[in-house]
């Protein structure tokens, strides 16, 4: 069968407009939040499961590679389509569907954004947890693919903590329910190995949630540190001490100004680092670790530290964390990003290699970061068109993931591997532990149709014939 | 044959590491009992006896603590036991870091003290601690009374060390917190009865310990009295760590005479953490409880007691219950749970033990059922699993008389992923020599 005969059936099924196979309406589909491009064949948006499921069982027929898409905002080119293949995405199933007080779970659509879901809860007294940075985009469908984190994490968990039962479509349309309505579900954790498998085992079409309650108290404020080092310390002493606060971020003296630049934070400009630290919980015992960890930074050398007063300064505080890769934009016009993880004792020492990276490269990075969890963000900051620059960046980002992997950490903290990171798997996988894990790929997706050519390295890398320059600051979060 | 398994067995790792014949009755799985037992003393040997076992193309019933050994359907084709006990060693703990790698057949009561000396803890809650071992407990996947605050084991698992059938080994997941670099087969490992692969070795993430315990117990005059009241008390941000409620029956089963009885259901709310925050939930409790039938404060000790208690109710080698289901349902389906009480096992009513936040909780009989028609017992339980079904979740018979398994699938009926779940099988394990027939649909 054609490739045409294809779009027409498919029309059939969701409606001439929802299949856009024009080039100039493509081009926004033909790249994420990652440094890698390619044009899809077409781009399919469906309504309902129904819909879904036809359209997967007629890829499927004809032998097409089928790639889901949520908001575009994935940094590892998940949702890279190669240029034979249809993308899914999901504008039109955004409904929050269900919201349960006694269960304390939200059944939603896909294409909801994550912190639509979280506004619509808070109003019921619950919030959704994970909190990617990129949250004001971002869709619960992506967040599921990549298991997404965020800066609460620390404390709750990553997406895969909060999902309690999913509908998904397979590669050949068929429907299966993953989990249950129950926390608890009887047989292989489906449900578990689904989340995090970067659209290769299904697409899912409606997912059960976890709420959570607010708390009591929140209390937000900064740790004011003369440089990243000493900052470190103080990451170390807080989690040693045994406190796990709800977020523990890290933000440099560089992106401190690219913050400062675009929005009044209320970080101090001459700081070699802040820490932004969020604690939650009972009144009595927020005001009992506020006391320790406000020890633990001045035992550490910070140089102040202040507690957010109300609200608005919360948000504030917050608003700079969230907003800091938008805001490199007005230091260089390109960015490129490396999300990998090392244990929270080697920060110290994983930041003076990023330090001697950045010269030897003469790349600036700046960090802005998930300190509390050491999952780094290291941030190269260029002007794509300087020639070779992007090279020099891959390179770079090479041996940040090398020195990640030696320090007894891992790739990707919360991002994903996709294209970008596939051929440095064996950086912390052999041969059998990913043999292991194509075993369950074979079973969910026997005939690999699902976002094939991610995730494990094959040689097949087509980023040159697609590459663009690198993300674009302004529209870009982390 | 025994004798040439057993000698082939000596050939592969040693005659140390291989059981006489004389033990073997202590590796049974109901009426089944193994024709070789080995007990290898690392991840090498555990590696030999899976090939080993995969050429000669027989069964391998791998075990920890041997404290839920009966759990699942009865075995299907003949096999050794594989003892992991002989891999206890703590392979490097981090306090600064709050993670922890050890053994797979390290007990968890081990684990703990090694943790409690930093002020640290993996809030596992497993049965039977003092013999359950971690890897036990992450292929049970079996969960404590606390899983409302802290989660299920495999929320605490970073990574995992792991001898696929063939004897190839393989890890995943890592040493760090958090991590996304590839499939999370962490999570699949869990709960899979060891039917996919032997765990080895794990490393979990670590939360700081609460300092002082304490719990309340309460009596309320009926069903709707009791569920309301926990209802109310579970929407608080005072809310416990973890909040039970029992059926009378199941209160009286928990041997302590200090709880309420004589009224209607006993709910037990159980506070961790700081001393200010534990007074506080303490006071609020008690306050918003004050219309409780009667109401009992238990501090410290007892109260860690008390929550050893629940975890070990089922599973209480010196009051085993002949039959228990554990039942998996939202929180909402609490009134349906404890309406349960109606469901009879040759004229038996259970003792009902719900967990308010988590959702679901379990049905006991101590009955002796020896004399009783095995098939019927079978469509009984046959039927609450269909009702657990309606309630959106389901109910795994984790212990009923051998009589009976032999009627029922002791997981329920097959799932949706079920297609999915025979590939994975298929995939991980194709000869069908790990746990064969113990899990979910035969697998």
């Amino acid at each position: 069968m054609s490739s045409p005969d294809l779009l027409t059936q498919i029309r059939a099924v969701v409606g001439d407009d929802y299949v856009i196979d024009h080039r100039e309406d493509l081009l926004v589909y033909e790249y994420d939040g990652s440094v890698d491009r390619s044009m899809p064949r077409a781009v399919v948006l469906p309504d309902g499961v129904d819909e879904v499921s036809r359209v997967m069982a007629l890829g499927y027929e004809a032998g097409v590679t089928v790639v889901g898409r949520g908001s575009g905002t994935g940094l590892s080119g998940g949702a890279i389509t190669p240029p034979d293949g249809l993308q899914i995405a999901f504008p039109r199933m955004n409904r929050i569907l269900d919201v349960d007080t006694v269960n304390c779970t939200a059944l939603v659509e896909p294409g909801v954004i994550n912190l639509d879901l979280d506004n619509h809860v808070r109003r019921f007294g619950m919030r959704y947890a994970p909190d990617p940075s990129s949250q004001r985009a971002c869709s619960i469908g992506g967040n599921i693919a990549e298991n997404a984190g965020g800066p609460h994490c620390l404390a709750y968990g990553a997406t895969t903590n909060h999902v309690i039962g999913m509908e998904v479509v397979l590669e050949d349309g068929t429907v299966v329910n993953l989990g249950s309505m129950a926390r608890e579900a009887a047989g292989y954790d489906l449900r578990g190995a689904f989340v995090g498998s970067e659209g290769t085992f299904g697409i899912a079409t409606k997912i059960l949630v976890r709420l959570l309650p607010t708390p009591e108290t929140v209390r937000t404020f900064l740790g004011i540190f003369p440089d990243i080092d000493s900052a470190c310390t103080a990451v170390s002493a807080v989690i040693g001490h045994g406190i796990v606060p709800a977020a523990l971020e890290m933000i440099d003296a560089l992106s401190i100004k690219a913050v400062q630049n675009v929005t009044d934070a209320g970080y101090p400009n001459d700081a070699g680092a802040v820490l932004l630290i969020e604690l939650e919980g009972l009144q009595e015992e927020v005001d009992e670790v506020t006391r320790e960890v406000e020890s633990a930074l001045w035992d550490t050398g910070a140089a102040d530290v202040r507690i957010a007063e109300d609200d608005d300064e919360r948000e504030r505080l917050w608003l700079g964390r969230k907003t800091a890769f938008g805001a490199f934009g007005t230091i260089a016009p390109n960015y490129y990003l490396v999300d990998g993880v090392v244990p929270r004792t080697r920060l110290t020492q994983m930041l003076r290699k990023v330090n001697e990276v950045s010269e030897r490269y003469g790349i600036t990075i700046a960090n802005v970061f998930h300190a509390g969890d050491g999952n780094l963000h290291p941030c190269m900051l260029f002007d794509a068109r300087e020639p070779g620059v992007m090279d020099k960046a891959l390179a770079a980002a090479a041996e940040l993931m090398e020195e990640c992997a030696a320090l007894g950490g891992t790739l990707s903290g919360e991002h994903g591997i996709g294209l970008e990171k596939k051929e440095f798997m064996p950086l912390v996988y052999t041969d059998a532990d990913m043999a292991a894990m194509q075993r369950v790929r074979e079973a969910f997706a026997p005939e690999n149709r699902l976002n094939p050519g991610k995730i494990f390295p094959d040689g097949s890398y087509w980023r040159p014939a697609g590459a663009h320059p690198a993300g674009h600051a302004a529209v870009l979060y982390v | 044959m025994m004798s040439n398994i057993t000698a082939q067995l000596a050939d592969v790792i040693g005659a140390d590491a291989v059981a006489d014949s004389g033990r073997l009755a202590e590796y049974a799985i109901g009426p089944f009992t193994p024709v070789g037992a080995v007990r290898p003393a690392d991840a090498d040997g555990v590696a030999a006896v899976m090939a080993w076992a995969q050429r000669a193309g027989i069964g391998v019933y791998p075990v920890g603590g041997r404290t839920l050994a009966q759990l699942g359907n009865v075995p299907t084709r003949p096999g050794i036991a594989l003892d992991l006990s002989g891999l206890n060693r703590l392979v490097d703990f981090q306090p600064a870091d709050l993670t922890v790698q050890a053994q797979a057949g390290m007990t968890i009561a081990q684990l703990d003290a090694e943790l409690a000396q930093d002020g640290k803890h993996v809030p596992l809650g497993a049965p039977l601690a003092q013999r359950a071992t971690i890897g036990g407990t992450l292929a049970t996947g079996i969960s404590g009374p606390l899983r409302t605050t802290y989660g299920l084991p495999r929320d605490w698992l970073i990574g995992v060390s792991v001898v696929g059938a063939d004897g190839t080994a393989s890890k995943a997941g890592g040493q760090v917190v958090k991590n996304v670099t590839g499939y999370d087969l962490n999570r699949l490992y869990t709960g899979s009865l060891g039917t996919l692969a032997v765990i080895t070795e794990a490393t979990f993430k670590l939360a700081p310990a609460p300092t002082e315990w304490a719990a309340i117990a309460a009596a309320f005059s009926d069903n709707d009295a009791a569920i309301a009241a926990c209802r109310e008390l579970q929407a608080q941000p005072y809310a416990p760590q973890a909040l039970h409620l029992l059926n009378p029956a199941a209160a009286r089963s928990m041997g302590n005479p200090d709880l309420p009885s004589g009224y209607g259901p006993v709910a037990i709310a159980i506070i961790g953490g700081r001393p200010s925050s534990v007074r506080r939930r303490i006071t609020d409790t008690a306050l918003l409880w004050l219309e409780a039938a009667s109401t009992l404060h238990i501090a410290g000790a007892e109260a860690v007691q008390l929550t050893e208690a629940l975890a070990d109710l089922p599973f209480n080698p010196s009051n085993p219950p002949s039959v228990c289901v554990r039942v998996n349902a939202p929180p909402d389906a609490l009134p349906q749970l404890l309406a349960m009480e109606r469901e009879e096992l040759a004229g038996a009513t259970p003792a009902i033990a719900g967990d308010v936040g988590f959702g679901g909780g379990r049905l006991l009989w101590w009955e002796d059922f020896s004399d009783a028609d095995a098939s019927q017992i079978a469509d009984r339980l046959r039927g609450i699993q269909g009702a657990a079904a309606q309630l959106g979740g389901d109910a795994i018979v984790e212990s009923c008389p051998a009589s009976v398994k032999e009627h029922i699938d002791v997981w329920g009926p097959e799932p949706s992923g079920m297609a999915i779940m025979r590939r994975i099988k298929e995939q991980f394990d194709p000869n069908n020599i790990l746990n064969p027939g113990r899990f979910m649909g035969g697998l």
